[in-house]
């Protein structure tokens, strides 16, 4: 292996990068551009719900009680219904997710010190949505009757409400505030960072694609200098589009990085060395890079999103945890949250840190055999 | 006219059954991409590792310890001995929640007024597991605490009793909301896959000359380009469909043939899409990049990931010109509360539109590039 050699490849890769105007800017300044757009929609500190409010009653008491559960923003009261509602119609407009019927006589009922029944309708469709405003409007309710309940009693708060006898002092480390925005933007570097690897897969199918790998092999090149040329050019477009969208990060957003530059960079690196190891492998199956988009965004792209632990925790049944360990950007996630939230240090990231290079180290290895052979 | 398309069609279904390769993946990853993805993603969350450091040591510690660990959200990871250790699982994401119960928990809860104090720290670097670990731990204690407090009234019942009704989803299965969506968004991956590249590589194999000097318009070369991926599209919603439906027990509420009429016209408006990104690069590896950045952000914006509803204005109007966010309320409207074109015409109305703009501007763009 000469390393004159390979570096003339890098350059030539180099060349046909920052020729490419769009390519350059695809490679580079897309995945700080994508973080921008998604953090912004990723962030999501609150969820409303939508309600539609039946009030039958038309007492101070229901008027009360609706102003409570609305007090704070959680709920909203998008419509107050005169008539009996078509409610699949307030649900399939999108108009409201519940609704809120007090009956006729709520007030007479609830005041003699009976149980005054109050129906809620809710959209279910989106279950984990709609179970959670279940238990929000149930604990406004509890709350409002234990409210009204202590004002006509005259009482003081401590006799009245368990809650007030326990102490529950909680914290949340590394993210005082528990805003999304902090949580997200790290998740979402291991996403964005995925641009350079495609482009490396793409890069390759294409030299197959259009004859030009076949001029490659009268030339003395041979294969692991002409892969770790291609390998050297768009490692460095990757670790330089995530130093940019590190600047993003933490200028734009505000995200604390807590974590050392050099174990960012390292880290970074060692990322992009896996995604490209699965790139160069998927490169040296396809035939053309439509395949190798196709293979690309479907198995490794978008599972992404959904399996990684970018929102939810990875899964706990066996195959899909299996494969959420073989996607880079599972472990990418752990890696990046831990540097800039928790700020730990290379020893403490260790596991996915090696697990990546355990990826990259194999699959690289797997493509250069493909490789070699068919350069031969 | 109808001739020269269904030569151009012939080519082009030609060229990809004898890409063995790319029409296998075509066929089997929406399929193993369905089944991973509803299988990870529509359990309900369960079982967040929880970390104890129990100071206390009495009955009424290991009855809340009990009791955290009674709950479905949260599991009893370990019982550590000191916060440090606790606070070390929490470094390495092998707990998310710790809870610390001071020494004199059960003597403060037993002495009438006295008020124990417990410590709840979760690891906030994932936001909305800490949100959903900390209220579980909440409600676990407090409902301990209501029941151990020597409350000798027993609870008196409630004044208000709430009546709680689940439309369209009585046993709130995840499943069910988020499979159609997959179906969507598999839909949507096939289309632009096999529409973005078409006339990108034409260009960049230089093959598109010989296009052009054929007596062919630049409509007729862009339907030629279309109904492949069309039907290509439309098989894969029919076999993600019946999978959906037979496989993961997906109720279909609505009209079959409005849902498959608004998919035709969203597959119709995403190959749109790919054949405007097809006329703008220069070559496929732009093309292809160039979908990747699209599908990041038709993805976020398509509302699954997160509800459009709660988005600043700014955004629900970037959203409302992204025909995935109205397919996906559309499948799911037409599949789970059975609604009808009565409602959904805006739905159909936008995907129309913002497919016919950007078709049109893509002929257009194509039509310098040929001349």
């Amino acid at each position: 292996m000469s390393i004159h050699r390979l570096l003339v490849v890098a350059r030539k890769e180099f060349y046909h990068i920052t020729r490419d105007l769009r390519l350059l800017f695809l490679v580079t300044v897309a995945p700080a551009f994508l973080l921008l757009t998604l953090a912004y929609v990723f962030a999501l500190d609150v969820e409303r719900v939508d309600l539609a409010v039946r009030d039958l009653d038309q007492t101070p008491l229901s008027r009360d009680l609706i102003s409570h559960v609305t007090a704070d923003g959680d709920f909203t009261v998008v419509a107050g219904l005169q008539e009996r509602p078509a409610v699949e119609r307030l649900f399939t407009t999108g108009v409201a997710d519940m609704v809120l019927v007090i009956p006729r006589g709520f007030s007479r009922t609830a005041l003699s010190g009976e149980s005054a029944q109050v129906h809620c309708i809710v959209d279910g469709v989106d279950a984990l949505a709609a179970s959670q405003s279940l238990g929000l409007l149930e604990s406004r309710v509890q709350a409002f009757v234990a409210k009204t309940a202590r004002s006509r009693a005259g009482l003081g708060a401590e006799s009245m409400t368990a809650a007030a006898v326990l102490k529950i002092e909680e914290r949340a480390w590394y993210n005082q505030a528990l805003k999304s925005l902090v949580s997200m933007v790290p998740g979402l570097m291991a996403i964005i960072l995925c641009m350079p690897a495609l482009a490396l897969a793409l890069a390759l199918a294409r030299e197959k694609e259009l004859g030009s790998f076949e001029s490659l092999i009268v030339t003395p090149v041979r294969g692991i200098e002409y892969l770790l040329g291609k390998l050297v050019a768009y490692e460095i477009g990757g670790v330089a589009s995530a130093v940019l969208a590190l600047l993003v990060a933490t200028l734009w957003f505000q995200v604390p990085y807590r974590g050392t530059l050099s174990d960012f960079l390292l880290l970074t690196a060692d990322y992009v060395l896996a995604s490209m190891g699965i790139s160069l492998v998927v490169a040296s199956v396809v035939r053309n890079q439509q395949t190798a988009m196709f293979l690309i965004l479907m198995i490794f792209f978008v599972p992404s999103f959904f399996i990684a632990g970018l929102i939810r925790p990875v899964a706990e049944e066996p195959i899909p945890r299996a494969v959420a360990y073989a996607l880079p950007s599972t472990h990418f996630i752990t890696i990046s949250r831990g540097l800039f939230l928790k700020g730990l240090d290379l020893a403490a990231l260790e596991a996915p840190a090696l697990a990546l290079l355990g990826t990259g180290v194999t699959c690289q290895t797997i493509s250069l055999l493909l490789f070699d052979k068919k350069l031969r | 006219m109808l001739r020269r398309i269904r030569n151009l069609v012939r080519k082009e279904l030609i060229q990809l059954g004898r890409d063995w390769v790319l029409t296998a993946f075509i066929i089997t990853l929406p399929a193993l991409q369905l089944l991973l993805l509803a299988r990870s993603t529509t359990a309900s969350i369960t079982n967040l590792r929880v970390a104890v450091v129990d100071r206390d040591r009495s009955a009424a510690s290991r009855s809340a310890v009990e009791a955290l660990g009674n709950r479905e959200q949260l599991e009893i990871h370990s019982l550590t001995a000191t916060i440090d250790e606790a606070g070390r699982l929490l470094d390495r994401g092998e707990a998310i929640l710790a809870v610390v119960i001071p020494e004199d928990f059960s003597e403060t809860l037993t002495r009438p007024g006295g008020t124990p104090s417990v410590q709840v720290i979760t690891d906030g670097s994932n936001d909305l597991m800490a949100g959903i670990a900390l209220s579980a731990a909440r409600e676990a204690l407090t409902s301990l605490v209501r029941q151990e407090a020597l409350n000798p009234a027993g609870g008196s019942p409630s004044l208000i009793d709430l009546r709680a009704t689940v439309r369209f989803n009585p046993a709130l299965d995840v499943k069910i909301f988020t499979v159609p969506a997959q179906v969507g968004f598999i839909v949507y991956q096939v289309t632009l896959a096999v529409a973005s590249i078409g006339l990108a590589r034409e260009r960049e194999l230089g093959t598109l000359e010989q296009l052009i000097v054929m007596p062919l318009t630049r409509w007729e070369l862009v339907v030629g380009k279309a109904v492949p991926a069309l039907i290509v599209g439309m098989i894969n919603f029919l076999a993600m469909w019946a999978m959906a439906v037979w496989g993961f027990g997906v109720p279909m509420r609505g009209s079959p043939w409005l849902l498959l009429a608004l998919t035709l016209l969203f597959v119709a408006a995403e190959i749109g899409y790919g054949i405007f990104i097809s006329s703008i690069a220069h070559t496929q590896q732009q093309a292809i990049l160039l979908v990747f950045v699209l599908a990041m952000v038709d993805m976020a914006f398509s509302g699954y990931l997160v509800p459009i509803k709660n988005l600043p204005a700014g955004l629900r109007m970037v959203a409302r010109v992204v025909p995935l966010h109205h397919y996906l309320t559309v499948i799911r409207n037409v599949m789970l509360r059975g609604a009808g074109l009565d409602v959904l015409w805006p739905h159909a109305l936008a995907v129309f539109v913002v497919g016919a703009l950007v078709t049109a501007f893509a002929v257009r763009n194509l039509s310098g590039r040929l001349d």
